[in-house]
């Protein structure tokens, strides 16, 4: 208790109450720190000092700070996924934009992971699709196994984008309007939701690749193509709306991993050194326009 | 349609201005200002040319469906852009991104849908557009959930499930999500739709007591809502506007045009029986020995709407006053 405690040998407490100063300030919220613990470990054993600060108190503030605890406790503690990027060093309140991401929601991340382990079936079940064929074969594969990885080289690309035009599209976020017209709409919500998206999309990904049949290294040389087509998916965000820039750069990456692999004769080409070295320059080149354009990252208005 | 060419020529081509005039506001710039709006959807023209201002207090949009109210409120609340015209918000210009932003940072908005993710608890739902509201400490958000939350009535309900809430109890978190941040210009797309005459009560009281005095803007189909607790009153038909200016004025539109009667005459442009079993006349010439009434608010829109409420609202029999204009031309 602090100095000022006043001994009268006759308090509900016992031998000493509060200073009569010291409560009234404690009572009208001016009392900080230690005397204001001081004041908060003692009130609870001493009956005379409660009733003292009954005439002290001012109702409006209390039925405040009541509504706002009990607002708090509605609003209930974080879940896991939000407890876990706060301690990955996550900003709260970002942490809490992030896991409301249509795109995270376990129902569609079982779907990504359902879609690739078909996909890894196909690598291993089904017949080769074409025979072997001359002409340089990547990743140490001949041509017509290598065919069988098709689906599963083609959809780790995309997977990020479905994720991201899911993230940004009216149709999977219910709050999308209410989102566009607030003042966190613009470029932090997009950098958040989309990094979110790429690992929630990409690690699965990566993970099952490792159980492709190939070289014990093709899950790191999916990652580059695949950052690569995301980074572009977000520099064109900055002139189309995110769902069809998705949509635009998954179409455009279809054709492309297509048209490579029937000119190189080999369906992972585009994951090959000559695929990494393009895969690397894009990245930076789509970066550097994000980067640039950051201003037109925003959802609404101007599309 | 004969009246709304003569209110045209009242209204103008800028019917803000015309109606109110700068006298009104004296000392006071517009919160919103609008010219030659435009907005199409494929070849649906949504906001044909649209001219209005928009000062402190509540304006009141009043149009059948189909009129543009809700593109003209998505486009001030900058959730849509317009295809022509010039704007300015709060003094902001929405086409520059980074007043577009302090337009948001101003900015309470209730779209005609209420969106939300179905695991939400009303609570966490306000707590979840606070963040998007760049209320970032935690202790003022709380502050801030608890405030709108006492304001609306919904403490009770705060722990509860969003998708467990009646219709008008969701729409009563609408409200209490755009009032978080005590923004200085309200947007509200139908927000008494689905209330309660007790919750509508409050509403008006609520936009009563807003501190500050917000610009306020409101589109409704309660014609009773406009005369309750909005100073002035847009009327929107065909993606244009065919009046501004006070409830009172819009009711004076129909003063000497609105008669009841024990039977249904001929000759009104609406009709429609009222409560207490009387048939309610709106047209240009009252019979001869007529008894004329007091025109209210809803009786100077119907007037000036009749045709296209009627138009307009095919399909849709929620708003009272276009259902009435319906089946006042059906009944003749």
């Amino acid at each position: 208790m602090s100095a000022s405690d006043r001994q009268s040998g006759t308090g509900g407490c016992g031998t000493w109450q509060a200073d009569p100063a010291l409560l009234a300030r404690y009572g009208r919220g001016e009392l900080h720190g230690p005397a204001a613990w001081s004041i908060e470990a003692h009130l609870p054993r001493c009956a005379t000092c409660q009733r003292e600060i009954g005439s002290h108190l001012d109702a409006e503030r209390l039925g405040r700070n009541r509504r706002a605890v009990l607002a708090a406790v509605a609003v209930g503690p974080p879940g896991i996924g939000e407890r876990a990027l706060v301690r990955l060093g996550v900003p709260a309140h970002l942490a809490r934009l992030v896991v409301v991401t249509p795109s995270l929601r376990r129902s569609w991340l079982a779907s990504v992971t359902l879609v690739l382990a078909v996909a890894l079936g196909f690598s291993y079940l089904a017949v080769p699709l074409v025979g072997a064929r001359p002409g340089p074969v990547a990743l140490g594969l001949a041509a017509g196994p290598a065919m069988r990885l098709v689906p599963f080289l083609v959809l780790v690309p995309l997977l990020p984008l479905a994720g991201v035009a899911a993230a940004f599209s009216r149709r999977f976020d219910p709050t999308h309007d209410l989102a566009v017209a607030a003042p966190l709409s613009g470029v932090q919500v997009f950098f958040v939701r989309s990094a979110a998206v790429l690992v929630a999309s990409l690690v699965p990904a990566l993970v099952l690749a490792a159980g492709l049949p190939g070289p014990g290294w093709l899950p790191a040389a999916l990652l580059l193509p695949a950052l690569a087509v995301a980074a572009v998916a977000l520099a064109a965000s900055s002139v189309l709306d995110p769902a069809s820039a998705a949509i635009g750069v998954g179409a455009a990456w279809v054709v492309l991993s297509g048209a490579l692999g029937v000119a190189w004769g080999s369906p992972a080409v585009a994951f090959g050194p000559g695929g990494q070295v393009l895969s690397g320059a894009v990245l930076v080149a789509a970066f550097g326009v994000v980067v640039a354009r950051r201003g037109r990252l925003e959802l609404g208005w101007a599309r | 349609m004969g009246p709304v060419s003569a209110e045209r020529s009242g209204a103008g081509s800028s019917p803000g201005t015309a109606a109110r005039g700068d006298a009104t506001v004296a000392g006071d710039r517009p919160g919103v200002r609008v010219e030659g709006l435009r907005r199409r959807y494929g070849s649906t023209v949504a906001l044909d040319g649209v001219d209005l201002s928009l000062m402190r207090g509540v304006t009141g949009l009043l149009g059948p469906n189909g009129a543009g109210k809700t593109t003209l409120l998505s486009i001030l609340a900058t959730v849509a852009s317009p295809d022509a015209g010039r704007l300015s918000v709060l003094g902001f210009d929405p086409e520059d991104s980074a007043e577009r932003i302090e337009i948001r940072r101003r900015l309470g908005y209730l779209p005609q849908e209420l969106g939300y993710h179905r695991h939400f608890k009303v609570a966490e739902f306000l707590d979840y557009v606070a963040i998007l509201k760049e209320i970032v400490d935690p202790g003022r958000r709380r502050a801030e959930v608890a405030r709108v939350l006492a304001a609306t009535d919904l403490g009770p309900v705060a722990g509860r499930r969003m998708r467990a809430l009646s219709g008008g109890m969701r729409r009563r978190v609408g409200i209490a999500q755009a009032l978080l941040g005590k923004p200085q210009l309200l947007v509200l797309d139908e927000p008494t739709a689905g209330l309660d005459p007790e919750q509508r009560l409050r509403f008006r009281e609520l936009l009563s007591e807003l501190p500050d005095h917000p610009v306020v803007v409101l589109s409704t189909h309660q014609a009773d809502d406009v005369a309750a607790v909005c100073s002035e009153v847009v009327v929107l038909l065909a993606g244009r506007v065919r009046f501004a200016g006070t409830p009172e004025q819009l009711a004076g539109l129909a003063a000497g045009r609105v008669w009841v009667a024990e039977a249904r005459q001929t000759g009104a442009e609406v009709v429609w029986r009222s409560g207490d079993g009387r048939w309610r006349h709106v047209g240009e010439r009252p019979p001869a020995g007529a008894e004329l009434v007091s025109p209210t608010v809803e009786d100077g829109y119907l007037r000036l709407a009749g045709e296209a409420a009627v138009a307009g609202s095919a399909g849709s029999a929620e708003g009272s006053d276009t259902w009435r204009s319906r089946r006042g031309r059906q009944d003749r």
